[in-house]
């Protein structure tokens, strides 16, 4: 077994009153894929947003690469080197791809190696280099995915939270994109993927945990959460 | 009605309103910048402008410096001057939300104007330069070389504000913390101090518009708030988002009002400017060159 | 004593405590002279003002800038109609009138603004109509004078009395319009405009119909409003009717007190009022900037109002008063 990148230990989290997250814990793996998969509304990406600082939880604590995240805001979060590609990838749509991705490195710690990271992103997506003048907003969906991924690798991050990238992405696509998050991990980046597409999530992940209304459900090895009559019920049972 | 005399007058008013929608044009990128980062109309920063009037007017007073001087001078004291403002108070409130940040713009606004009365007196106050009674001629036309002056710095710190959102690394996240705060925060961003880098900008171009009034205009410590209403107007204009759009704006402004002061009256030039404002509003929210103000994604 | 608090009954007891209290004054000291009398006539007027904002702005979220343009508009039509001879002196239908024509005027203008403008566009809008009526009145000839305003026969002044008991009367009938209101469908409608539009449409809310309703209703109290104060001041010009002031200080006494609560905009009104009063007698050169720094003090420390601030608030002295106990509960 690897070192425990991120653990997360009996977390709660509230938006004002209503409680999203319920004594939550769970770990992550370094140089693994570990899925977090479950329905809508789960708290799959509120779980995202308490790793990456966007959300404070009340009670429990989560801890990254040995020291506890206390307080932690996004721009901690990012420093520390985690990058977080939220939902519906939030890309500067004003703004051209190529200016996207310089925003990517802005950490002083990542920005003088900007060209490297460049370079390296466009050899992962040639496609964002032959549209890098182009407006964010005017790129395709699979291509926006892309971009808001390369983005985050700009930041050259140890950690990196992917929520939902096939949402709405032509299966084509999907396949490119997984193709791309497993050429990712062989590169040495750690990733904490959020997905509704179960199948191909499970064809990727080393481990996988899964989330219901709040509470961390199950967990376990692919082949075992496969094999199990609970989750072929909840997820493998219904059309999609 | 009272129609052209000749050709010549034509571009005299023309040129004029250019001049004039050159301030408004200074002046409404500022508040441009402001709502990029607060989201709120900055209904202060006429007021701003009208404090840095004053302090060139006793500037020149006390001094023999040339009023232009003022426009160095300026733009450090009030870039500093704007980060205090938001560190000190809007930071506070930017949490909050809307409501309480435009008020306090309001407040602040209504702070200054009677601070300035109380201290300066409500007097009508007049800058003069060397320039002030030449003018060149060209083809019939006489451009005020103090106007000339104050255009040509107009579009120069209109520049400037360009090249810095579109080339350094600063500007970028300016325009982007402007977009979505979030995702910059995500990105490592710090959006407090990405804001208040904006507000800073924004109050120190409001200081070169003030310098640009003082020396063409007579003032008194309430005439700010017609300045923040017609670079409102002029950011109406030119739509966000968009720089020299926004300049543009101003200069549209600048010689609709000319224009409408020179056919009509005076008076119902700002009337045809509020109508104009509510049919751009109403018909094309996006302005000319930008993008919506208000509404977010 | 706070074991027999009953939930709201004594918000209501006191708040008649009050209202006999208003009712009362006026006839046991001499009217004319009484400052108090003097200072309640006008924070009626605010509290009717405030309140007519607070039903668009607070309930609705709809902010708007324009009270200055119904206010004058009622100023003027009152004026105008008087000295037509249409309408006589205090006269109720003419009041009306002038309510009604704010009521035409928000709902033309509400129709074209809210159709297709959305928060800060439609504040600005509202602004713009404001200034526009301001200009208009300007170089309205010989119907609004010009700036030099309209003068009204202040011969058939008889007592301060009759303006007190109306303002009251004004505010009054602006709270009971709120209450039912809000606590009627169309209260529920408003709020779920204000909390989320999108899906308040989703659910079949008939959103630009509900906003223009707030809308008018509030204008038409705004309209009431400068009627009287036509015929308080015996003169009307553009630049006291269109008064940004109209504006500011309405809106600020609801954020002050709570927007988009009953009770919020009526203390908001008293406390501002108050303030302001207690700024002109003790610095009357510092007055103005004495009331503009309490605003920057508010907004810094008060953002959401003193009645969020009571009844939200865990810890506070003023929590444990059981008069403030009580009206919490009731709002």
């Amino acid at each position: 077994m690897g070192n425990p990148l991120l653990e997360v230990e009996h977390v709660d989290v509230f938006y004002g009153v209503a409680q999203a997250l319920w004594d939550v814990s769970f770990s992550v793996e370094e140089h693994k894929i570990t899925a977090l998969l479950g329905a809508n509304g789960a708290g799959k990406s509120t779980l995202l947003k308490a790793i990456s600082g966007v959300v404070q939880p009340t009670k429990g604590r989560i801890v990254y690469a040995g020291s506890p995240l206390v307080d932690c805001r996004p721009e901690m979060a990012a420093s520390s080197g985690i990058s977080h590609v939220p939902e519906g990838r939030r890309l500067f749509s004003g703004l051209t791809v190529l200016e996207n991705l310089e925003l990517g490195a802005y950490l002083p710690s990542v920005r003088p190696m900007t060209k490297e990271s460049l370079d390296r992103v466009f050899g992962l997506f040639p496609v964002l280099k032959t549209r890098r003048r182009q407006l964010a907003g005017t790129l395709s969906g699979g291509e926006q995915q892309m971009l808001a991924i390369g983005r985050a690798l700009m930041a050259r991050p140890t950690l990196l939270l992917l929520d939902e990238p096939s949402l709405g992405l032509a299966p084509i696509v999907v396949k490119l994109l997984f193709d791309i998050i497993k050429k990712l991990n062989r590169d040495g980046v750690s990733i904490l993927l959020v997905e509704q597409n179960v199948r191909k999530t499970l064809e990727i992940a080393d481990y996988a945990f899964v989330l219901k209304t709040g509470v961390m459900r199950m967990e376990g090895q692919p082949a075992q959460l496969l094999g199990d009559p609970e989750f072929r019920q909840a997820f493998l049972g219904r059309i999609g | 009605m009272h129609w052209f005399s000749s050709l010549a007058t034509f571009f005299q008013i023309l040129v004029n309103g250019i001049f004039l929608g050159c301030m408004y044009g200074v002046a409404a990128i500022g508040l441009s910048l402001v709502f990029g980062c607060m989201q709120i109309i900055f209904l202060a920063q006429g007021a701003v402008m009208i404090l840095a009037a004053y302090c060139v007017f006793w500037m020149v007073t006390f001094t023999p410096l040339s009023p232009f001087w003022g426009f160095l001078f300026i733009i450090p004291v009030f870039l500093g001057f704007g980060f205090v403002l938001y560190t000190g108070l809007f930071q506070r409130v930017a949490k909050t939300g809307k409501n309480p940040s435009l008020l306090l713009a309001f407040g602040l606004m209504v702070l200054l104007e009677h601070l300035m009365a109380f201290v300066f007196s409500s007097d009508y106050r007049t800058v003069t330069t060397k320039y002030a009674s030449t003018a060149l001629g060209l083809a019939g036309v006489s451009f005020s070389v103090n106007r000339v002056i104050v255009a040509f710095v107009a579009c120069a710190a209109t520049a400037l504000v360009f090249l810095f959102l579109k080339k350094t690394i600063l500007g970028k996240a300016v325009r982007a913390v402007s977009e979505d705060m979030g995702a910059a925060a995500l990105l490592g961003m710090r959006p407090e101090w990405v804001s208040a880098v904006t507000f800073s900008i924004g109050i120190s171009l409001a200081g070169v518009a003030g310098v640009a009034t003082c020396v063409i205009f007579p003032f008194d410590p309430y005439f700010g708030f017609i300045f923040s209403l017609k670079a409102l107007i002029a950011v109406a204009f030119g739509g966000l988002g968009s720089v020299g759009g926004v300049l543009l704006g101003g200069i549209i402004l600048g010689v609709l009002e000319s224009m409408t002061s020179y056919t009509i009256s005076g008076g119902w030039a700002d009337a045809v400017a509020y109508a104009a404002f509510l049919l751009v509003l109403i018909f094309r929210p996006e302005g000319l060159l930008g993008r919506r103000l208000g509404e977010k994604a | 004593m706070a074991g027999k608090l009953n939930s709201g009954k004594t918000g209501w007891a006191v708040g008649l405590v009050f209202l006999a209290f208003f009712v009362i004054y006026p006839f046991v000291v001499d009217a004319e002279r009484s400052y108090l009398v003097n200072f309640l006539y006008t924070t009626f007027i605010y509290v009717a003002l405030a309140q007519g904002w607070n039903l668009a702005g607070g309930f609705t979220g709809q902010v708007s800038l324009g009270t200055h343009a119904f206010f004058g508009a009622g100023c003027y039509v009152t004026a105008i109609l008087w000295r037509l001879k249409v309408i006589g002196y205090l006269d109720p239908v003419g009041m009306v009138l002038s309510g009604i024509c704010a009521v035409i005027l928000a709902i033309l203008i509400g129709l074209l603004l809210l159709s297709k403008l959305r928060g800060d566009y439609f504040a600005l809008g509202t602004l713009g109509l404001g200034e526009i009526l301001h200009v208009i009145a300007i170089n309205g000839g010989r119907v609004t004078e010009g700036p030099m305003g309209i003068n009204l026969p202040s011969d058939a002044y008889v007592s301060m009395t009759y303006y007190y008991f109306i303002a009251l009367a004004i505010a009054l009938f602006t709270i009971a319009l709120l209450l039912v209101i809000t606590r009627s469908s169309i209260g529920l409608a408003l709020v779920a405009i204000r909390e989320n539009e999108v899906a308040a449409a989703a659910n079949g809310v008939a959103v630009l119909k509900y906003k223009v309703i707030a809308f008018a209703a509030g204008a038409f109290v705004t309209g009431l409003c400068g009627s009287l104060n036509a015929y308080y001041t015996f003169h009307v010009d553009s630049a006291g009717a269109f008064n940004l002031d109209w504006v500011i200080i309405p809106i600020l006494m609801t954020i002050l007190g709570g927007a988009g609560t009953i009770l919020g905009p009526i203390l908001g009104a008293f406390i501002l009022s108050g303030i302001f009063e207690l700024a002109n007698m003790l610095m009357p050169q510092l007055h103005p900037i004495f009331s503009a720094a309490f605003i920057v003090l508010v907004t810094l420390f008060l953002p959401d109002g003193l009645m969020k601030y009571i009844t939200g608030h865990k810890e506070g002295v003023l929590k444990r008063l059981p008069l403030f106990r009580a009206i919490a509960r009731e709002t």
